[in-house]
């Protein structure tokens, strides 16, 4: 069994899972899809791509300079894919036991789906 | 992002620059420019100062960084190929030692059994240590790869049981022999590091084992013939130099034997060999003094706590020191490979490609 994917490495695969994207795209993105609340680093940043590139589950697209500066964008792999998507089945199988278990207790859940 | 002119810009690079020259090489390697690029993509306008988080993250990250390196440089098969061979080598070094006093003894004995014995006392704890390392080495080479780490710590644990009593009526006696403890303990550990069965086997190969062994052999039966022959009075003087000439001779033979394995394995052999040269130098030199007053006075002088210190921190700073050191000369030696490889591919690197 696999283990469950940190937020920020879930967050990273995430914003790589639509098109490639270079760091600071990622960054951006990040913030975006957490609603502003996940605010990476890019020391934070680097150490999870570097680790997610090791394991094969994102490789480098390609490589541009811009402002004579090296930008390179990053996209995900069909391993990196399958495992974002076995952790939205992990996560979606845990949301959907919590808000059954609410729901059946009388709890009205805002916001969800309950 | 900044927008604050290009001196400031500059400034606030600089000193991202400095923040990431904390990182391993290999990660500045590949990520430094990028980091610079994102680091200052996300800067303020004015920014001069990285932002504190930025810092502390970058420290953080930094430092993980440098303990991922570290730990997979202690747990490539380099380590544990010379754990296994430093393992096997003091075994052989710690049999030598301990069975040389015990040969001296029984040769004595033997020879002269009407004769007062000088230093012949029944010493269970000796006899003890050295079965427990003839096991050990018996074992490094031919058992299980669990067993030689299994016999091993328990001859530890009887040498340093011993030492409390030893100290309190002669401390230089102990001083003198801790380099013997430390090699115990260090050929212990070694041999708890995880490596292939007969991992040492492969590394020093058959022939070269059998010549450290055979020497090793040589040089105890030497001392043996020489204590018999030393006794009552001087022996033969040509017979007596030429064994006294094996110990440097066979020391010769079994470095020149060790320098042969494979260059990592023996830059490793060498890192994990300093503490007990820093130990014997601390001995010999740092606490000669104190060995000196401890002689000269009728009772026992102990040592002092800084000198506790010094023996505890002086081996263990070089053996921090010494895998620095290895580290700096690896990434030397992949950087000229790179180099040479470069070369190889653009012995011209001036003139412009040719058309193909």
């Amino acid at each position: 069994m696999t283990e469950a994917l940190r937020e920020p490495t879930f967050l990273i695969l995430t914003a790589l899972a639509e098109q490639p994207q270079h760091g600071y795209g990622v960054l951006e993105d990040v913030r975006r899809i957490s609603d502003d609340r996940v605010r990476l680093r890019a020391g934070t940043l680097y150490a999870v791509l570097d680790r997610l590139r090791t394991e094969g589950l994102v490789e480098v697209d390609r490589e541009e300079i811009v402002q004579s500066r090296l930008r390179r964008y990053y996209r995900i792999t069909g391993l990196g894919a399958q495992r974002l998507a076995d952790e939205v089945g992990r996560l979606r199988r845990n949301a959907t036991a919590a808000s059954t278990r609410l729901r059946n207790a009388g709890f009205v859940v805002e916001g969800g789906q309950a | 992002m900044t927008g604050d002119g290009a001196g400031g810009h500059a400034e606030l690079e600089r000193r991202y620059r400095r923040l990431l020259a904390w990182y391993p090489w290999e990660h500045r390697r590949a990520y430094e420019e990028e980091m610079l690029g994102v680091l200052l993509a996300d800067s303020r306008p004015g920014q001069r100062w990285p932002a504190p988080g930025d810092a502390a993250n970058l420290a953080l990250t930094a430092l993980r960084a440098r303990l991922g390196v570290a730990a997979r440089a202690v747990t490539d098969r380099s380590w544990a190929d010379a754990a296994a061979t430093a393992g096997l080598l003091l075994a052989i070094l710690l049999c030598y030692l301990h069975a040389l006093p015990l040969v001296r003894q029984l040769v004595w004995a033997s020879a002269w059994p009407s004769e007062e014995v000088p230093y012949w006392y029944p010493d269970p704890a000796l006899w003890t240590r050295t079965g427990l390392w003839a096991l050990t080495l018996l074992a490094a080479v031919t058992g299980p790869r669990w067993l030689p780490a299994l016999l091993a710590w328990p001859a530890v644990v009887v040498e340093l049981v011993a030492l409390p009593t030893r100290y309190a009526v002669d401390p230089v006696q102990v001083l003198q022999m801790s380099a013997q403890t430390l090699i115990g303990v260090i050929c212990a550990a070694a041999l708890t590091v995880p490596a292939p069965r007969r991992a040492a086997l492969a590394v020093l190969g058959r022939r070269r084992l059998l010549t450290i062994g055979g020497v090793s052999a040589l040089i105890l039966a030497g001392s043996a013939v020489q204590n018999y022959l030393s006794f009552p009075g001087p022996g033969n003087p040509v017979l007596l130099l030429t064994i006294g000439l094996l110990l440097p001779v066979g020391v010769l033979v079994v470095a020149v034997a060790v320098w042969r394995v494979p260059a990592a394995v023996r830059r490793r052999l060498l890192v994990l060999l300093t503490p007990i040269v820093a130990v014997l130098l601390t001995v010999r030199y740092g606490l000669a003094g104190w060995a000196y007053s401890n002689q000269q006075m009728g009772h026992p002088i102990y040592l002092e706590p800084v000198q506790w210190a010094a023996l505890t921190v002086v081996p263990l700073a070089a053996l921090v020191l010494g895998f620095v050191l290895l580290l700096r000369r690896e990434q030397t030696l992949r950087l000229v490979a790179l180099g040479r490889h470069a070369d190889r591919r653009h012995p011209h690197p001036d003139e412009p490609p040719a058309d193909r």
